[in-house]
């Protein structure tokens, strides 16, 4: 699953440490979701999404739901 | 967050059987009057367990009581919790697959006999009906 939880967290001026801190995980967690190799599970991306105060679609692009309405 | 009753009671049965094996080796095995054969290796064994017993509940008793902010998060840490599950699911696959050929290939080389066999196997099935409970259970609470 793609994200732009980077991005999102560069435009806060934060680090990922510091995220990390903020979501009671590991700063590896965040580098693994920002990589896209870890997909995090529903209770830690609504987490993100709160934080951020966005919507959970805005920061998680799910491709393969976007390519089975296309 | 551990149990540390658990962890704590183990540590007061361990000091007891460390005691208890003491006691026996000073006093003797042949005082209890039981026969079973290799008696005399009662104590040590009593005292083994008695210390191992310690030992696998110190550590955990220690770690919780020092644990920094830092090493809490690793614990919760939904993604290091996924690495830990998927490593002991495919551990458990494998020693699936290999406990059988071991056993069997120990058994027809004869280096098993049928007590160890039977054993060794039942305790097998046992383990994978116990998957497989926890599989059903699984299903219905999901």
């Amino acid at each position: 699953m793609k994200n732009r939880l980077t991005e999102i967290r560069k435009q806060h001026r934060m680090n990922q440490q510091e995220l990390a801190d903020v979501l009671e995980v590991t700063r590896q967690t965040i580098g693994s979701i920002e990589n896209g190799r870890y997909d995090p599970s529903l209770q830690l991306a609504f987490k993100i999404a709160r934080y951020f105060d966005m919507a959970i679609e805005e920061i998680f692009i799910d491709e393969r739901g976007e390519n089975d309405e296309s | 967050m551990m149990n540390l009753k658990l962890f704590w009671s183990l540590e007061v049965i361990g000091g007891l059987l460390l005691i208890l094996g003491v006691a026996l080796g000073i006093v003797g095995v042949e005082e209890l009057g039981v026969s079973i054969p290799q008696i005399d290796y009662a104590p040590f064994a009593i005292v083994f367990m008695g210390v191992f017993l310690i030992m696998i509940a110190t550590v955990p008793i220690f770690y919780e009581k020092n644990k920094t902010k830092q090493q809490r998060i690793e614990e919760k840490d939904e993604r290091i919790m996924a690495i830990y599950q998927s490593a002991k699911a495919k551990t458990f696959n494998l020693m699936a697959v290999s406990i059988p050929f071991v056993l069997i290939g120990l058994a027809l080389f004869g280096f098993m006999n049928k007590v160890s066999f039977f054993t060794l196997g039942g305790l097998y099935l046992i383990f994978v009906e116990y998957y497989a409970f926890q599989v059903i259970k699984n299903e219905e609470m999901m």
